[in-house]
């Protein structure tokens, strides 16, 4: 990747910056010696993911929107010590999970418990799809058991399962990232991470685990 | 910690798609039917998971008001910045100490200069100075009558007038012809005709040192009691009432020396 800084000066004799070409180690020093665009770049870079993150951890659009922010600020003024033991994404992450754990924690003070009917049915209105598979319930419950989306199955979730599963299969990082990001062992996460999609796939209508059912021996 | 091979199976499958699996394991999950579906199902949870409409428009809008929040809570930090501020503060603070110190010494100088010149014997000069700098109590009680009739001359004469007075050093009818007729320097001081017991006795020694009429240097004496306020052609002590005799047009305007109020006149 060529240099985010040009070779030819400036009028101030100092080398322009360009922080499209500038990678995200590159940004944060870049922020941290006065390029407020460096700054910019770096959370246009990853608001996307920030946001996404939020959404599935949150369960809703509103807490989504307040979580991202609070990331974003937390970003803003957590850079200074940022101190690149790992990955810029990883840090970024970690820091919008916290946001996303705090939010759900003032949530869980608020009056109104999350789940509720109305809840359910103005999640549902969203961008809430069927799991894969397809829903195999019994018709005699199709009445009775809601049309559970994906957002709704993962609230269900503890927050703990939900942020390992969310880090793994929206931020694709490894075990090893992921136990750094929520400071637990990589077999917690390897555990949490299968319970999780197992729970989902219950609910979402994959409710037989393999055990449970003849497998074809070789 | 469990071996690979003795997880659940969920475990298996989950490891087998985040590519956190062994060969065997690997190889164990392609084979069983069961555990492959298993995979399938996880993987199709994946899909689903990742899909989610992203609202640029909105995200962009909330990042330019986070950095305008960051930008206003806290700047960011600079490590080379543009001005060392701290290093302007130092020089500024040192040049204004130079400044009070040069300041200082001017105003000593000229203080020393002009407590010079009263020492030489012009009374009235430093009459008006330590009037000037407020410290009238420190003069003996001549001088600070002296100092009043500086003050009253230079409320009363036109600002031009006050001007000179102060600046040549009282003398307002510098270069005047006095009324002994001689030109009287900027710095001569007003004859002392001593203690007389009356009015007539304060004429006649008046009369006997000097010759001729006063030069006129304003106007006529009844018109203004700022006329009995110029400076002073001789001062007497008039029946132990210190009073001076100033000069106005043909005649001498006797006066009290600290009140300026007009006691009489005479035609010399």
């Amino acid at each position: 990747m060529s240099s985010p800084f040009a070779r030819r000066p400036d009028a101030r004799g100092e080398a322009a910056f360009r922080p499209a070409l500038a990678s995200d180690l590159e940004l944060a020093a870049a922020v941290n010696a006065g390029h407020p665009a460096a700054l910019d770049e770096l959370l246009r870079r990853h608001q996307g993911r920030m946001y996404t993150i939020c959404l599935r951890m949150t369960g809703n659009e509103t807490d989504a929107r307040d979580a991202t922010q609070e990331a974003m600020l937390a970003i803003c003024r957590g850079l200074p010590r940022f101190d690149q033991r790992s990955a810029f994404s990883t840090w970024v992450y970690r820091v919008t999970t916290n946001a996303c754990l705090d939010e759900l924690r003032r949530r869980a003070r608020r009056p109104v418990a999350h789940g509720s009917a109305d809840d359910v049915a103005a999640t549902a209105s969203s961008t809430h799809q069927r799991a894969g598979g397809g829903a195999t319930s019994s018709a005699g419950d199709d009445a009775v058991v809601a049309r559970l989306t994906l957002d709704d199955a993962l609230a269900r979730l503890p927050n703990d399962f939900r942020a390992a599963l969310v880090l793994r299969d929206l931020c694709e990082l490894d075990y090893a990232e992921i136990s750094q990001v929520l400071d637990i062992p990589p077999g917690t996460v390897r555990s949490r991470i299968a319970r999780a999609r197992a729970a989902l796939a219950r609910d979402l209508g994959n409710q037989t685990p393999p055990g449970d059912r003849p497998t074809k021996q070789p | 910690m469990n071996e690979p091979a003795d997880l659940p199976e969920d475990e298996l499958v989950s490891a087998v798609l985040d590519d956190e699996a062994d060969d065997a394991i690997r190889a164990r999950v392609a084979t069983e039917a069961a555990l492959h579906e298993r995979l399938t199902t996880f993987a199709g949870l994946r899909d689903d998971l990742r899909e989610v409409a992203i609202p640029t428009a909105m995200l962009d809008t909330m990042r330019l008001a986070v950095l305008q929040t960051a930008a206003a809570a806290a700047p960011l930090p600079r490590t080379a910045p543009a001005f060392d501020l701290s290093a302007r503060r130092a020089r500024r603070t040192k040049a204004a100490g130079w400044i009070s110190a040069a300041a200082a010494a001017v105003v000593l100088i000229a203080a020393i200069g002009l407590a010079g010149r009263g020492g030489r014997g012009d009374a009235s000069n430093d009459a008006s100075m330590t009037a000037a700098f407020g410290t009238a109590s420190s003069g003996s009680s001549e001088s600070a009558a002296q100092a009043a009739d500086s003050r009253g001359n230079a409320v009363g004469a036109p600002p031009g007038l006050a001007t000179n007075s102060r600046s040549s050093g009282g003398a307002t009818d510098s270069g005047a012809k006095t009324s002994t007729g001689a030109t009287a320097g900027p710095s001569a001081p007003p004859r002392d005709l001593g203690p007389v017991a009356d009015l007539d006795a304060l004429i006649s020694a008046y009369r006997a040192g000097t010759s001729g009429a006063p030069t006129t240097t304003g106007s006529a004496m009844g018109a203004t009691t700022g006329a009995s306020c110029r400076p002073p052609i001789a001062v007497a002590v008039l029946g132990g009432r210190p009073v001076q005799l100033v000069a106005d047009g043909p005649q001498v305007v006797v006066s009290d020396r600290s009140t300026c109020v007009v006691i009489s006149s005479f035609t010399p």
